[in-house]
């Protein structure tokens, strides 16, 4: 039994480290492992390298911050805001490469709020 | 996929005029480095289209531009003069692959497919694979099919694969060729081997700088040293053949193979960071590029101007 909880003790602290570990992707894969926490000066200079491909990474960040904030689908949040229809798939990837742009030190991340509080959003949620 | 046997060459010494220069070594050695710097120059021409058109009008204008390459095909197929027809069938291949195989891959891959670009880390540094390389990646199977094409065609002039016919007992099944020097269509010959050869080396280096495949670190390493001395081998054995060719149209054709072989070296010394691809950032490198496209278009020039056989020309048909 004894021995066992030391199995046990073990197996949580090596899981432990395994998650404190960088997420990467696979190798031979597009494409970055977390898009928000890319710096901005990096973002804007990949983005032609594949601008659909990344505008649909921000649109999927996009929705669950969205989603995290209101508990709402983006359609759905889109819809009570005030000129929602017009915030289609090339106009969102293209506020934040623009914010990216504007502001290369700060993060795609940033870009993202940035857009939520263009759409009539709160303020951003804390940091940490 | 050279498409001329180079024993005849050396027997060929009624060769065009009595200048020295268009004798044996020099007309391999001239033809192997034109081909070589025409590497170079071709991806620069795409840097200019890409940079001139922007990416969005680049697409579409490609679709015209391929059919230009076709064009331009079409005459060379007409012409009765085999120097022509190799130009023609040459560049009209390198345009139609830089149109319509690598613009259109960049549409599909960045554009419409939505794919992202390999990244060498998470967060710094340049693409290591673009879409339009990973869509190609994945034409090996495609590749290798038409490779059987030219494998069992009993018609096949190309020595590697002449060679390859031998070792694997196909002379006789195939039968004799049924076409002769005459019959041939230089310009088509040309094309299908430089889109060929083109597609074959890029399908090669792609592989050896493919993570998923290779690995990193010395797998990596291993594969792209191993590739160097093959090419270095290889394209070697093509040069030292090369290097007895007298007739200009002929040369280059054979350079064609040789050099892209041989240029599998540069990208590969590239990536180890011993030399600067200058052909890639032309606007960075502007006295550079500037350099290797008058030395391409004043060695291309001297291949148009030199003396050739009749048979070259068109005034008798024949080698």
């Amino acid at each position: 039994m004894a021995t066992m909880r030391l199995w046990i003790a073990g197996a949580i602290l090596l899981g432990g480290a395994a998650a404190q570990g960088e997420v990467r992707l696979r190798e031979g894969m597009g494409g970055v492992a977390d898009i928000g926490a890319t710096r901005c000066d990096y973002y804007a200079y990949i983005h032609p390298n594949g601008p659909t491909g990344f505008n649909q990474s921000v649109l999927y960040w996009l929705e669950g911050y969205v989603h995290a904030r209101t508990g709402q689908p983006l359609d759905a949040f889109l819809a009570g805001v005030p000129d929602g229809g017009r915030w289609t798939f090339d106009r969102i990837g293209q506020h934040v490469l623009d914010y990216c742009t504007a502001n290369p030190a700060a993060t795609v991340a940033d870009g993202v709020v940035d857009l939520w509080k263009r759409l009539g959003g709160g303020p951003a949620a804390p940091a940490g | 996929m050279a498409t001329s046997r180079a024993p005849s060459q050396p027997a060929a010494t009624d060769a065009a005029g009595g200048s020295r220069l268009w004798r044996p070594p020099w007309v391999g050695i001239l033809t192997c480095v034109l081909m070589f710097v025409g590497v170079g120059v071709g991806h620069a021409v795409m840097t200019f289209i890409e940079d001139g058109l922007g990416r969005d009008l680049t697409y579409p204008v490609s679709i015209f531009l391929g059919l230009g390459g076709m064009i331009l095909l079409w005459y060379g197929v007409k012409s009765k003069s085999e120097s022509f027809a190799t130009w023609t069938g040459f560049f009209a291949a390198i345009i139609v692959w830089m149109t319509w195989v690598e613009f259109f891959y960049m549409y599909y891959g960045r554009k419409n497919f939505g794919m992202l670009p390999r990244l060498h880390e998470p967060v710094v540094g340049s693409p290591t694979g673009e879409p339009e390389y990973m869509i190609m990646a994945a034409t090996i199977g495609v590749l290798l099919t038409m490779c059987g094409f030219y494998l069992f065609d009993k018609d096949t002039r190309c020595n590697m694969f002449v060679w390859l016919q031998d070792r694997m007992g196909l002379r006789e099944g195939l039968g004799p060729s049924t076409k002769t020097a005459k019959d041939r269509n230089y310009a088509i010959i040309t094309f299908m081997e430089t889109f060929y050869v083109t597609w074959f080396m890029y399908a090669w280096n792609l592989l050896i700088f493919d993570p998923s495949i290779v690995g990193t670190g010395q797998s990596a390493f291993l594969a792209e040293a191993g590739t160097c001395v093959l090419s270095i081998v290889w394209g070697g054995f093509c040069f030292s053949r090369l290097l007895k060719y007298r007739r200009t149209s002929t040369a280059l054709r054979y350079a064609i193979p040789t050099a892209n072989i041989l240029w599998i070296n540069a990208e590969i010394f590239s990536h180890w960071g011993l030399l600067t691809e200058v052909w890639v950032e032309p606007y960075q490198y502007l006295p550079e590029v500037s350099l290797i496209c008058g030395a391409f278009a004043v060695m291309a020039a001297l291949i148009v101007y030199a003396p050739k056989k009749p048979s070259e020309t068109g005034e008798r048909q024949g080698n």
